[in-house]
């Protein structure tokens, strides 16, 4: 899901945490700073302890290596040999799977990879890339979200800001044909990209200010279509609400051609409400007489339909064993108030479905999600929610996998 | 010769015409650069430390670089992020290495020296300091270097919108081990 966030539920964290830091002041610079810089070299280096530590790090580093290494000897490997990062265990329901699945992990080494699914068997098929989503038409990794890879899979947008004064944003295309700019704007009048959309064009927000408008925060996006063949704007047939300041956030989802709106009430429980991008009306989805909890939207499936995970409280553990227990329940919103609940349990018991990544995708009639504890489920309408495979990342870091495109 | 010193030998005298002093320079953004270091270091004697050597490789580059005034503080924040970076992983693996060996045990956090009246300022630099390297890196260029996330998204090679949702994920992160730990 594509998201215009603006506020949400850390948005009060962020502000305490600028407030706090904001109390610390600079240390007093250093004698002779407007000197020449002649002068400031003949001046006592200003960082005393570490010269002062450095002799017993370089001894404990060399005695530390040679430890490792009689370690290493003694296991009878090579301690520069290079480790398996991720092990993939395929889950019974994968069986009769013949896929690859793209993805990337959330651990330190951030490895991606295809898990190739095959005859009753899963591997793991790393490669070397900095990118976290797969575009596979062009059939390369690219450093973007997934939401802005074209429908069809052949093109994909990226942005790059200038620090020039004034400033200037642009936003490239990159296909078959290579990578060229698309629009280049400049500061205050930015256009942001954030998603293609279901019709091919890509959605972006325009950040200038309407002629006579009063200061202060909009009510409305100034949201508009960018022509990815001809980099013309359009503007949209209506306006789009902006969300309420505080402890609530929205995004485009291409499937459903609709942004969705989420409110987060301070008893825990959760609004869902849908603008439909292609007649401008708004609807609620969701409420507190669905289910109580707060809610996640985690993906759609190929009609449309959300799929969502409500906690009953924060399910946004780093600590398993603190996630451990929290009631989650996953569901799908085939209509507005309208519930089909796919999993339901106590986080961390067998064949409960944990925190989802909202960075499903989805290809037919297949939705695929990321747990954060390293397990791969799969959707299927007529099938239902199931696990297909356990993924085990390297310690370093987050456990679990985000996935990068849909397994073909 | 090696080291920030030895980068000091070039440059002239006086700045090219129209770049400001570099006494201006600290003035501005020290404080920005101060507390972004404390975020991502935990310690107040070495954010002082790093600041300082971030600003000397700032003067021995400042007149060849000649950055403008939008964007000398995400350029300066950049050379503190390399210099946290650095100290890091020197200071870090000094640590983890005489943990093994001398079974030397990490002393607490040094930042109640700095803030021992900032408790709550104390806890979250705790806390923020445990998040993995990207997640103290967002939260500290966000909040502490108080970087726009244009800026944030330009001093880590990531798009703006990769770095507004990162960022958030760490900040939930973040939020889950304040709460975690209410007396860190």
């Amino acid at each position: 899901m594509s998201e215009l966030t603006t506020t949400d539920d850390t948005a009060q964290l962020e502000a305490d945490l600028r407030r706090l830091y904001a109390t610390v002041m600079a240390p007093p610079a250093p004698a002779g700073w407007t000197s020449s810089p002649a002068q400031i070299a003949g001046r006592p280096r200003l960082r005393s302890r570490g010269w002062v530590r450095a002799p017993r790090r370089v001894g404990a580093v060399a005695v530390a290596v040679a430890a490792a290494l009689v370690v290493a000897i003694l296991a009878n490997r090579s301690p520069f040999a290079p480790q398996s990062v991720l092990a993939v265990q395929l889950q019974p329901a994968g069986a009769s799977l013949q896929c690859e699945l793209p993805i990337s992990a959330l651990s330190e080494d951030h490895t991606s990879g295809f898990i190739v699914m095959s005859h009753g068997q899963a591997t793991f098929q790393p490669v070397h890339t900095k990118g976290t989503t797969y575009v596979p038409a062009l059939g390369v990794w690219a450093d973007v979200l997934p939401q802005m890879v074209a429908p069809d899979g052949r093109a994909y947008i990226s942005q790059s800001y200038t620090y020039t004064s004034p400033g200037h944003l642009t936003i490239s295309i990159t296909d078959a044909r290579g990578t060229r700019k698309l629009l280049v704007t400049t500061e205050p009048n930015l256009i942001d990209p954030f998603a293609y959309m279901a019709n091919g064009d890509i959605l972006v927000i325009d950040h200038s200010r309407p002629a006579g408008s009063t200061p202060g925060p909009l009510p409305y996006w100034n949201l508009k279509s960018l022509d990815p063949a001809t980099g013309a704007l359009r503007s949209l047939p209506f306006k789009v609400p902006a969300l309420p300041r505080v402890n609530s956030e929205a995004g485009y989802n291409r499937n459903s051609n609709a942004i969705w709106y989420m409110a987060f009430a301070v008893n825990g429980s959760t609004t869902i409400s849908r603008f439909d991008m292609a007649t401008g009306q708004m609807t609620e989805w969701f409420n507190s007489t669905d289910a109580v909890g707060t809610a996640q939207f985690v993906g759609t499936d190929s009609q449309g339909a959300p799929i969502i995970q409500v906690a009953e409280r924060d399910i946004w553990h780093t600590n398993p064993a603190q996630r451990s227990g929290i009631g989650i329940q996953t569901m799908l919103l085939s209509s507005p108030h309208h519930i089909t609940l796919l999993n339901h349990g106590r986080a961390g018991n067998p064949g409960v479905a944990g925190a989802f990544s909202p960075l499903s995708a989805t290809r037919d009639n297949a939705v695929w999600l990321a747990s954060d504890d390293g397990a791969i489920w799969l959707y299927r309408a007529g099938v239902g929610l199931q696990q297909i495979a356990k993924v085990t990342t390297s310690n370093q870091g987050a456990p679990g996998v985000a996935i990068s495109g849909p397994c073909q | 010769m090696s080291g920030p010193l030895a980068l000091l030998d070039a440059g002239n005298d006086d700045p090219p015409q129209g770049l400001p002093p570099f006494d201006d320079l600290y003035t501005s953004h020290a404080a920005n650069v101060h507390r972004f270091c404390l975020s991502q270091l935990g310690d107040a004697e070495a954010a002082a430390d790093v600041t300082h050597d971030a600003f000397i490789k700032a003067f021995s580059a400042y007149e060849r670089v000649s950055p403008d005034p939008e964007t000398a503080r995400t350029w300066l924040i950049s050379i503190a992020r390399n210099c946290c970076i650095d100290y890091r992983r020197q200071n870090g693996r000094w640590r983890r290495l005489l943990n093994r060996l001398e079974g030397f045990r990490e002393s607490p956090l040094d930042v109640e020296v700095l803030a021992h009246h900032h408790s709550e300022l104390e806890r979250a630099t705790a806390a923020i300091v445990q998040l993995r390297t990207r997640e103290r890196e967002l939260i500290g260029l966000r909040v502490a270097a108080d970087l726009s996330f244009r800026q944030v998204a330009a001093v880590l090679g990531m798009s703006e919108q990769a770095a507004k949702v990162a960022t958030r994920r760490a900040l939930r992160k973040l939020r889950s081990k304040l709460e975690d730990k209410p007396n860190v």
